[in-house]
């Protein structure tokens, strides 16, 4: 009995590392090719669109102001651009910083949200901030991002030479990664994550999810889409499950970089990353009972890949957990053998040189510290991830037997007082 | 399962090829006859204290079953003229003193073909047998076989029915006690021959069986088959003493045979050990299949209540001394004639006791069969535990084997009434299988003269112009190594004249239910459906998976280890680049 419940876990767990090899084979192939279209786009002299960029502020008056200063150092026609902050029913200075640099430049434009029309999280801000906009491409940037200067030139650049694309994705980066151990280790997370999954996927599929954060997309499909999921924790997903659902496909471009801030504590991360848990579940639940009303179907190759990642790979997981902690007391008369010492030490070196491999893309990040934490991190990091899945599907069928309503929470912001310094680290 | 498919197509052909078959088989079945008329038909009349055909008959049987596969047995009481309608050799075995019947003399006398007398009342035979005058029993303890070379053996003491015989009268085989003492033990004159002991059992069943080629005039060339039996392989063996074994055999070329016990019992728990769980015995066996070795299936389980493994007996209750009348815990009570109102009634009660029994035999057959084929072991004879079966038991196996191996169990009264023949027989209560006899018993361990005793049962079974000499070993047996068998080796390879059996090359049949396994000009043909074996127990599919599954964990190594690789160049290849200025 044992014997079936190692193998049944042994394929779920495989399968789902095949499916990495696939993805972080087309990710390095990306890396290779993306210089190309970058270079072949410039010498194609498009017109510059109008761009809105939307900027959803909640109590952020620790970091709207660097954010801002960024949007003011882009390098983009002027005409042609509009930032909006939101400021959904911040009780600290977020409106007023807003403000201040509204008053000095004609292109920051601050919505004050406040209740009763506030508070239905970033969806419901954004979906405001559309309203208000006039941009032929949107832009999303969160209140904690500071986008290099030629962070938008590049994402409209993509959306002009590529009509089949609707969004298009760029990269961002953690400028907090050397605070502390839990920043480092989400930096590496980071990086792995956009050069395995989105380069992967767009590669091989053209497909690619929108991060939240430093993305364009075509206004025609927002309005076409009617806006944001309110309902959707995690807004960003979904959004980009509909876009592909119309035909369009998402384009990874890493040209486009934006920094952002990373939780420094545990408490924050995990409640953090428990909405997005949650959120990527509730997305599942909305696409998999109208999966047979989809026109594209290529989207069930992203929601069986959340489907495996939050339930089969899940389950292989623990029950591999279960099976190895059980034979440490008990003999489960095990019949596997020598291969599944094989299996342990290649599925390790897998994760070890893939994210080696992700990291070695970025001009700063392939160095000593970086690999010692990456052999730390299977231990302890990753297996966080288990623990966190646990609790939001408990959360979320919580929500659901209940009828509770979803509350946003935000993530805590940090004073970034030596940005600067780890921008060049 | 699509493979299963796809292997139906050639049954189907198959089918429709044995349907057309049939439309011609009566011509061909009138040549077969037309063959088996050339060969001798020979007709045993015989005499014997319960009117039955007993061990010595069929001890009899053995040794006529090397010439011809068409033999009739009757009792003196029942012969009648019909009976030698086309008989070329007729036999009269006098096991025991008896008033013959008038008739039987006189069928005698009318008969033209060739008549043997063996034992006693052979002064009641008419005309044809005045040239012996029995004299009364004299002891003998030496064999002189006449002709070519005049061999003499010594044998321990036997009593012959000392004779007379006329001048005419040749003397095939004479015995002597002391230099005074020469009797006759087999004299011919003309067509009549005449074996003046009722005693045919090894050793004297290797003069009998050699004068027996003058009797029906075949000349058989002067070799010597022989086998090394490895024997009691069960999933428990120890394999690394297995494969030195098979690793010598193969270095040698020799061909050999591999008695295989599916199912391994343990004496204490009693839980079953079947060879899907000990992968590295399927493998060492099917190395042996590629390397010169063929399967001989050594029962299932080789044991009938809850004895080890390679100690029971399966096919014998040997505590009760009886076939497999009943289950493993029933009470055994035996029954007799007497226990029965009516000789119907004890009829019936015998009649459902082979029922009992086929049914049995029949269920640990095909089990072993299948289960083993479908491992990819692939016997291709049968060899009952410590040779015992009844003689029911052998018409069940006949059903499933074309050969048997070993020894064969003569009597259904007592399992140790067990014999073997000089050579190759197809003896009549085998029902067509043909027997490949064991001659020169196993390597005991810590008996240091055990294999000279070996070589020297050889070198009597090398007195019959083809006799046999076959000896097995227990590879597994913790007092016995290496260079024990290769001592048995060293030797068995001298013996003059030995040909060792390659079973391939031999004509088999192996049948059980979805199973079919021939040979065919030293080639296996393997005919098994598949689905049939996966319906007919879940074990079977469920082996291939398991075995589908671990191949595929070591694909999937093969396949992440690559990815590991091509990752790390890959990682080094973009840090070279990127220290070019190039900046993903």
């Amino acid at each position: 009995m044992a014997d079936v419940f190692m193998y049944i876990s042994l394929f779920l767990i495989w399968f789902m590392l095949f499916y990495h090899i696939f993805l972080m084979q087309g990710g390095y192939l990306h890396s290779l090719q993306h210089r190309k279209s970058e270079k072949e786009w410039q010498q194609n002299k498009t017109s510059f669109p109008s761009v809105s960029i939307l900027i959803p502020a909640h109590n952020e008056e620790v970091v709207i102001g660097n954010t801002l200063e960024s949007m003011v150092n882009l390098s983009y026609p002027l005409d042609k651009l509009e930032v909006i902050v939101i400021n959904d029913n911040s009780s600290d200075k977020t409106g007023d910083i807003a403000d201040s640099y509204a008053r000095r430049y004609p292109f920051i434009k601050v919505i004050h949200n406040w209740p009763p029309f506030s508070g239905k999280g970033k969806s419901g801000a954004l979906n405001k901030g559309l309203s208000e906009s006039t941009g032929e491409v949107i832009c999303v940037y969160d209140a904690d991002n500071t986008p290099e200067s030629d962070a938008i030139y590049w994402l409209t650049i993509g959306l002009s030479n590529d009509p089949k694309a609707g969004a298009i994705v760029g990269k961002f980066r953690v400028n907090n990664a050397m605070k502390n151990l839990l920043t480092r280790l989400i930096n590496i997370e980071t990086l792995t994550f956009q050069w395995l999954a989105q380069a992967g996927r767009w590669f091989w599929f053209k497909m690619a999810t929108i991060p939240g954060t430093n993305f364009a997309i075509r206004r025609s499909i927002l309005e076409e889409l009617g806006g944001w999921d309110e309902k959707a924790l995690s807004e960003d997903t979904e959004l980009s499950f509909r876009v592909y659902n119309l035909g369009y496909h998402i384009r990874f471009f890493p040209s486009a970089v934006t920094w952002e801030q990373e939780p420094e504590t545990l408490r924050v991360w995990w409640r953090q990353r428990t909405r997005w848990a949650r959120g990527n579940l509730y997305v599942i639940g909305k696409f998999f009972m109208q999966f047979h009303k989809l026109k594209n179907k290529k989207v069930g190759l992203d929601l069986f890949y959340f489907l495996f990642t939050y339930l089969l790979f899940f389950g292989g997981v623990m029950i591999s957990h279960t099976i190895f902690i059980l034979n440490l007391f008990f003999d489960l008369n095990l019949s596997i053998g020598l291969v599944s010492y094989a299996l342990l030490i290649i599925g390790f070196l897998l994760f070890v040189t893939e994210v080696l491999l992700s990291l070695s893309m970025e001009k700063d990040q392939f160095n000593r510290k970086n690999f010692f934490t990456v052999l730390l991190m299977y231990l302890t990091y990753s297996q966080l991830w288990l623990f966190l899945v646990v609790n939001a599907t408990f959360l979320e069928i919580k929500r659901i037997l209940f009828k509770q309503e979803v509350k946003w929470y935000k993530t805590k912001r940090y004073k970034q007082e030596e940005l600067e310094k780890d921008r060049t680290a | 399962m699509i493979l299963t498919h796809k292997k139906r197509l050639p049954q189907i052909l198959m089918l429709v090829g044995i349907l057309f078959m049939t439309l011609f088989t009566n011509g061909i079945q009138v040549d077969a006859e037309n063959s088996a008329g050339n060969d001798p038909k020979v007709l045993v009349v015989y005499s014997s204290q319960s009117g039955e055909v007993n061990d010595n008959v069929r001890m009899l049987d053995l040794l006529t079953g090397h010439f011809t596969m068409n033999i009739t047995f009757i009792n003196t009481s029942e012969i009648e003229e019909n009976d030698l309608k086309n008989v070329t050799h007729l036999f009269y075995f006098g096991q025991m003193k008896e008033q013959l019947p008038n008739s039987f003399t006189s069928i005698l006398d009318s008969f033209n073909g060739t008549v043997v007398a063996l034992g006693h009342n052979v002064a009641q035979l008419g005309k044809r047998f005045s040239f012996v005058i029995p004299q009364g029993e004299a002891i003998f303890s030496k064999v002189l076989l006449m002709g070519k070379g005049e061999k003499v053996e010594s044998i321990i003491p036997h009593t012959v029915l000392n004779v007379n015989t006329t001048k005419e009268t040749e003397e095939l085989i004479k015995v002597t006690h002391g230099s005074e003492n020469v009797y006759p033990l087999f004299v011919k004159n003309k067509q009549n021959y005449y074996y003046a002991s009722s005693d045919i059992k090894p050793p004297l069943s290797i003069y009998l069986g050699e004068v027996l080629h003058e009797v029906f005039d075949e000349e058989h060339e002067n070799v010597h088959p022989g086998y090394i039996r490895l024997e009691d392989i069960h999933p428990m063996v120890n394999v690394e003493k297995l494969m030195a074994v098979a690793e010598e055999l193969k270095k040698r070329d020799i061909p050999y045979l591999v008695a295989v016990i599916p199912v391994y019992t343990n004496p204490k728990t009693h839980e079953e050990y079947h060879m899907s769980d000990f992968p590295h015995v399927i493998k060492a066996l099917k190395y042996m299949q590629d390397n010169g070795g063929n399967i001989v299936m050594h029962g299932y389980t080789h044991q009938f209540r809850k004895s080890e493994t390679g100690e029971g007996y399966e096919f014998w209750d040997v505590e009760n001394n009886m076939p497999i009348y009943h289950g493993p815990n029933e009470k055994v009570i035996k029954k007799t004639k007497q226990d029965f109102d009516t000789a119907a009634d004890y009829e019936m009660y015998k009649k459902e006791q082979k029922e009992f029994e086929k049914k049995y035999v029949e269920e640990k057959l095909t089990k072993g069969i299948q289960e083993l084929t479908n491992y990819g072991i692939y016997p291709l004879a049968f060899e009952a535990p410590h040779y015992t079966m009844s003689q029911n038991g052998y018409a069940v196996t006949s059903n499933h084997f074309s050969t048997y191996v070993g020894q064969v169990q003569v009597s259904d009264e007592d399992w140790e009434i067990m014999t073997t023949a000089p050579y190759i027989t197809m003896p009549s209560f085998l029902k067509g299988m043909t027997l490949l006899p064991e001659t020169m018993g196993y390597v005991q361990p810590n008996d240091s003269k055990v294999i000279k005793r070996m070589i020297n049962d050889a070198k009597q079974y090398s007195i019959v112009r083809d006799g046999m000499v076959a000896a097995f070993f227990h590879p597994s047996h913790p007092d016995l190594d290496i260079n024990d068998f290769i001592k048995l080796l060293d030797r068995m390879e001298k013996i003059p004249g030995i040909e060792w059996i390659d079973l391939k090359k031999m004509d088999h049949t192996v049948t059980a239910d979805n199973v079919k396994i021939e040979t065919d000009n030293g080639k296996r043909i393997d005919n098994i459906d598949n689905l049939g074996l996966y319906m007919s127990s879940f074990d079977y599919f469920l082996y291939h998976f398991k075995e589908t599954v671990k191949g595929l964990t070591w694909w999937m190594v093969g396949v992440g280890a690559l990815a590991v690789v091509l990752f790390t160049i890959y990682t080094f290849v973009t840090r070279k680049r990127l220290r070019r200025g190039r900046f993903g």
